[in-house]
């Protein structure tokens, strides 16, 4: 399993490491330009960059706090260890990727700074990085009590996203603006420094004041309530199972940690949607499409069923026959992916083909996509313990989580591609929609004949589930 | 589920040559055991002589290296009538850790169609049993203590009055004055509503104490199969301190 893992990092340390090294000219010759102006275009994109790397630290950034907790007996100060704790994380894997992209670049227009403002402007910019992480700390503490507001937060992001890309709202020139200033005044970058700075001290004041046996312990939920989602109830066996299936997200560190990924896949088109090489190209489009309505049902979808692993053998055992139980885990499945897909129709203000595309891939998800996750977790045989947080655990991803990408994604993409190279752009959508629905009104069949599969495979699950993880 | 929309059969588990082996090793071979209805049903050994497996086969947890169990006539590999009538409490894995005592006697009551009526009836039955430690303090049963956590298993494994009750080990991780309520709520069920129990247990007083038929079981296979007397007790201390002079 590591050596998957090891694999990835180096793949993408290699595509950092060539993106560093042939950034400035990449930018120089898209915007013609050259010299220090290169520099300050990049400077215009850094404010997306932290922000993106705001929240991406956000979701998968582990507090530093938990690796205190084994030297709290030790005689130690609280401030000491809050400081090296802190410290340790700060010094970490991570923060090295964006330097990998950051110190090719830095050499490759070394000489084009101005002055001696080439060494204040590669500090500023590593303080922001160490700042934004710092700042990630922070902000997970003072949001754990308020999380609708990360709602809103995003919400806000995507409106300001847009409007920067319609030129209402300057950020751009903000962030060039921000950037500039070590350039033209090299002493401005102590200014830059003093984030870090600050940031840390105000870390270590926060985490001194919290770190004692119990406050390390996450404190338990103040009882989730699920009440609102009640209502379920009224609907009999299914809704009971929606039910319970939502207090499991909502109760547990990992799955909770899937749920917050969803943003993410929401905003994928962003990387996508703006680039030129990408926007007229059907296939690449049909693949965002997927991802982007798709992406609560790839990732909780591929642990499906393994995630109830701790208490299966009740599923076995109560009174809850399987026709039900996936007709349970289709709506699961199926009800984010609507969601997902309403949310992202502003998409359609950068393009109308988009929508269509966007819709076909939708409709495929509804009616192919959600029955190749089902019949994933019938193979899903380690249960997945729910009590580890944040998704970059990897415990229990083996290759055919992996694998099970190429169909998922590469079938549309087959499809639609070929037509698109003959410029019939609409058949390759409509083919993929129309098995959509095809999958969607055989969904009682279909839903049965998996249920009958599952029975045969219930015990094979059941002893896996059963070994300790 | 007041199973009164079923027809119980007399015989109503059967296990016919049911054999289970791992590895080449048999764990468990009984070649005919016949459960009549409402018959309270005891079964001791000592670790591995295959008490959870047989229950795991009759709860189709496991599949049979051969042969199968029926319940009410229907082999329960196959079918999924028997979870109408039949609760069931083996260990934790029975349990949904993340839900509080009450959200878990509610999902276990509307799979069952239990009116709000009936929920309430089993709140009163239990209040002695919960002795004020489980209700309406919300905690999850993740946080119970494990002496908690059991006795929510086997209320939920009892709510419904099914016609086929199953419980591995009642009585460990009880404390006495639990021991005795729930001996006392086991012996009000068999005689009120005719359920047919299945109880395993480490402890030979309560197994003779509630059981009024006792299976011995030593290596998977049945070495004694009686009717309860005021004997039997003192037999099966013979027996059993018998095995630690081999």
């Amino acid at each position: 399993m590591n050596i998957i893992l090891g694999i990835f990092i180096l793949y993408f340390v290699f595509v950092f490491l060539l993106l560093g090294l042939f950034l400035d000219r990449v930018i120089g010759e898209a915007l013609e330009i050259e010299g220090v102006d290169v520099i300050k275009a990049l400077g215009s994109w850094l404010v997306y960059y932290f922000v993106v790397d705001l929240l991406f630290r956000f979701l998968i950034q582990k507090m530093p706090e938990m690796s205190a907790k084994p030297f709290l007996l030790l005689p130690i100060s609280r401030r000491k260890l809050s400081s090296v704790v802190l410290l340790q994380t700060v010094i970490n894997f991570l923060n090295l990727f964006p330097l990998i992209i950051l110190l090719p670049f830095f050499i490759n227009v070394y000489s084009s700074f101005p002055g001696w403002s080439a060494f204040p402007w590669l500090v500023s910019v590593i303080s922001m990085v160490v700042a934004v992480n710092l700042k990630t700390f922070l902000l997970k503490r003072w949001l754990v009590e308020r999380t609708w507001l990360v709602a809103v937060a995003f919400g806000v992001l995507i409106l300001v996203g847009i409007g920067d890309y319609f030129k209402l709202v300057p950020i751009r020139d903000f962030s060039s603006f921000i950037f500039a200033l070590p350039i033209d005044y090299p002493v401005t970058a102590l200014l830059f420094l003093m984030a870090p700075i600050t940031l840390f001290y105000y870390n270590v004041k926060e985490m001194s004041s919290r770190l004692t046996l119990e406050g390390t312990s996450k404190k338990a939920d103040k009882g989730i309530s699920t009440e609102k989602f009640e209502g379920l109830r009224k609907y009999g066996k299914i809704g009971e199972l929606i039910l319970l299936e939502i207090s499991l997200i909502f109760r547990n560190k990992r799955t909770k940690s899937v749920l917050y990924l969803m943003p993410l896949f929401l905003l994928y088109g962003f990387f996508f949607y703006p680039n030129p090489m990408y926007k007229e190209s059907y296939g690449w489009l049909t693949f965002v499409g997927v991802f982007i309505s798709g992406g609560f049902m790839m990732s909780y979808g591929q642990f499906l069923v393994a995630w109830e692993g701790s208490y299966f053998d009740a599923i076995l055992t109560k009174n809850i026959n399987f026709e039900e139980y996936f007709k349970a885990k289709y709506l699961i499945l199926a009800i984010p992916t609507v969601i997902s897909f309403i949310l992202t129709t502003p998409y359609v203000l950068m393009g109308k083909h988009l929508f269509f595309i966007n819709l076909a891939t939708f409709i495929y998800n509804l009616g192919v996509t959600v029955y190749i996750y089902l019949l994933l977790a019938a193979y899903n045989t380690k249960k997945v313990e729910l009590s580890q947080g944040h998704m970059m655990n990897y415990q229990g991803v083996g290759a055919k989580h992996f694998i099970i990408i190429i169909p998922v994604m590469g079938l549309p993409i087959l499809v639609v591609a070929p037509f698109s190279l003959f410029g019939m752009h609409a058949t390759g959508l409509i083919i993929i929609a129309a098995l959509g629905v095809l999958g969607i009104l055989f969904r009682s069949f279909i839903l049965r004949k998996i249920a009958a599969f599952f029975i045969d495979r219930k015990y094979a699950l059941a002893e896996g589930f059963r070994q300790p993880s | 589920m007041e199973s009164t929309n079923i027809t119980f059969q007399n015989d109503i588990l059967t296990v016919e040559k049911l054999s289970k082996a791992y590895n080449n090793t048999v764990v468990l071979d009984i070649p005919n055991l016949v459960i009549k209805r409402g018959e309270s049903f005891g079964l001791v050994g000592n670790n591995g002589a295959g008490k959870t497996t047989l229950f795991r086969l009759v709860l189709d947890l496991i599949v049979s290296s051969s042969g199968g169990v029926l319940s009410n006539g229907v082999n329960v590999k196959g079918s999924e009538l028997w979870k109408a009538y039949t609760g069931s409490y083996l260990d934790e894995g029975f349990l949904i850790d993340f839900l509080t005592p009450e959200e878990y006697f509610k999902f276990v009551a509307s799979l069952n169609k239990m009116s709000d009526g009936d929920l309430n009836l089993f709140y009163e039955r239990f209040k002695d049993f919960f002795n004020d430690e489980i209700l309406g303090k919300k905690k999850y049963i993740r946080d119970l203590s494990k002496g908690n956590q059991k006795k929510v298993g086997i209320a939920a494994a009892m709510m419904t009055h099914p016609a086929v009750l199953i419980l591995d080990e009642p009585f460990t991780n009880l404390d006495p004055s639990s021991q005795i309520r729930l001996k006392q709520m086991l012996k009000q069920e068999q005689e009120e509503k005719e359920v047919t129990m299945l109880i395993s247990s480490h402890d030979l007083n309560h197994v003779t104490d509630v059981s009024k038929r006792i299976v011995v079981l030593e290596r998977g296979v049945i070495v004694h199969d009686i009717n309860t007397t005021d004997q039997t007790l003192r037999d099966l201390e013979d027996y059993f301190a018998a095995q630690i002079n081999h």
